[in-house]
């Protein structure tokens, strides 16, 4: 009768090990309805980036802040991770990002675009000054 | 004398062997399903792994919008097709990126989220991306407002007409008890735009400052109509430029989004002591300058109306 426990509480640990392997790493919980907040930071790059192009097209830092905003962690629970760098500011995030792009030596394309919105948050920093574009767009004061 | 041996009578080993085994087996094999069933419960429900590798495909519905707009933006600006594709397929891999853009369209409009005219900008460029990934398809709700005005078609220069300069101003097709109830000012027309250009689709023929009225302060009416006709023309861009330091600020307006005003109405809110002047840009020469000056001493901003009218 020993052994048949010490069977099942050897078998028992071994599929709790094996469980948690497959519900943490084989097949993680796949979220669905996730938010703007938890996307992979190379997804959050590449929309921060999309979204400083659309600045450069219609010149409405206002609507920039708006698109941006939904990246914010900002009373948002399930954003709260180990990220190493959290969103809460947008004008800092663009800052942080553009001056990550250029330390990184990153496509100089992308740098301008992201530094012209750091410009247009004033957020241009002696890093970027090369990168400025020649003629950033002009906010309209509505 | 017994015909049997004493270890006859002894219980098999084999067989006892065997049902030991089964048992182990079975107890083994329960107790590692459950184990699973344990591990795999605890890391799924009571402490699943933070996620940090989202893709755009499992946002929920509203940020899915939000990242196909930031698609529109950076095809307005990089004007690259397949790239553009390839973007609306990681946020719906499932779905048509053409059928994708225009749903995304529609979205917007029923959700209320077309209202400045970056919003009514990123329609277009919505619209322009479904129409160029698959030419002739229609969206599944009415986004003709948004759609852009047919190019311009002029058959040969001719001098423009002036209007003259007290022609009384135009009723408006649709006017709100609001604006029913500023009169227009006896005042003559403000300017009528010197005919620069007889190529121009449209001409201002009417810039009529209004009366002083605190309930309707500093705003530019704008109509933009047909011809020989009241009906007033939606979705035409409105540009209004005024002079800042260091350049010129700009607003673009979309004639069609009240429509309670007429189909060819759109206005502008203006700031006191600024002076504006409106066109349609590529179609008209822009008006004289607009000042927007106090009229009274409650600070009340004249306002304008301003009327295009195609040749």
């Amino acid at each position: 009768m020993r052994t048949y426990v010490m069977t099942g509480i050897v078998a028992l640990a071994l599929g709790i090990g094996l469980g948690l392997y497959l519900g943490w790493i084989q097949f993680p919980v796949e979220y669905e309805d996730s938010r703007m907040c938890q996307l992979d930071e190379q997804y959050q790059e590449d929309y921060t980036l999309m979204v400083a192009r659309g600045y450069q097209v219609d010149g409405n830092l206002d609507a920039a802040i708006a698109r941006l905003r939904p990246l914010r962690v900002a009373e948002v629970e399930a954003c709260n991770d180990s990220r190493p760098y959290k969103i809460n500011n947008i004008p800092d995030w663009v800052e942080y990002l553009a001056e990550q792009y250029i330390s990184e030596g990153r496509d100089p394309v992308q740098i301008r675009d992201l530094v012209a919105l750091a410009a247009g948050f004033e957020r241009v920093t002696p890093a970027m000054e090369s990168f400025l574009p020649q003629n950033s767009p002009v906010e309209t004061p509505r | 004398m017994s015909r049997f041996k004493a270890d006859d009578l002894v219980y098999e080993p084999p067989v006892e062997n065997a049902s030991r085994a089964l048992v182990y087996g079975v107890v083994a094999l329960l107790c590692l399903v459950a184990g699973i069933g344990i591990g795999l419960y605890y890391s799924w429900n009571v402490e699943p792994r933070i996620e940090r590798n989202t893709r755009p495909d499992q946002l929920r519905e509203e940020d899915r919008v939000n990242f196909v707009v930031a698609i529109a933006l950076d095809y307005a600006h990089q004007n690259n097709l397949d790239r553009t594709f390839n973007l609306l397929l990681q946020v719906a891999p499932e779905v048509e990126p053409s059928q994708l853009a225009a749903d995304t369209a529609c979205e917007l409009k029923r959700r209320g989220r077309v209202q400045t005219s970056a919003d009514i900008a990123v329609v277009r460029h919505l619209i322009r991306i479904y129409s160029e990934l698959q030419p002739g398809m229609q969206a599944d709700c009415d986004l003709e407002i948004f759609a852009t005005s047919a190019p311009v078609t002029v058959a040969a220069p001719s001098p423009v007409p002036t209007q003259p300069p007290t022609q009384p101003p135009v009723a408006t097709k649709t006017a709100t008890a609001a604006a029913s109830q500023v009169e227009v000012s006896p005042s003559p027309v403000l300017s009528t735009p010197a005919p620069t250009s007889a190529l121009q689709e449209f001409q201002a023929i009417q810039v009529v400052p209004q009366t002083c009225n605190p309930e309707n302060s500093g705003v530019i009416e704008i109509y933009v109509r047909e011809a020989n006709s009241s009906d007033g023309i939606p979705g035409v861009e409105v540009n209004v430029t005024w002079n800042i330091p260091g350049g010129q600020g700009r607003d673009r307006l979309f004639t069609g989004l009240k429509p309670i005003r007429g189909d060819g109405y759109a206005d502008f809110e203006m700031v006191a002591g600024e002076t504006y002047r409106v066109s349609l840009p590529g179609r008209s020469d822009p008006t004289d300058p607009l000042v927007a000056e106090q009229c009274d001493e409650a600070g009340t901003i004249r306002s304008y109306q301003v009327v295009f009218q195609s040749q």
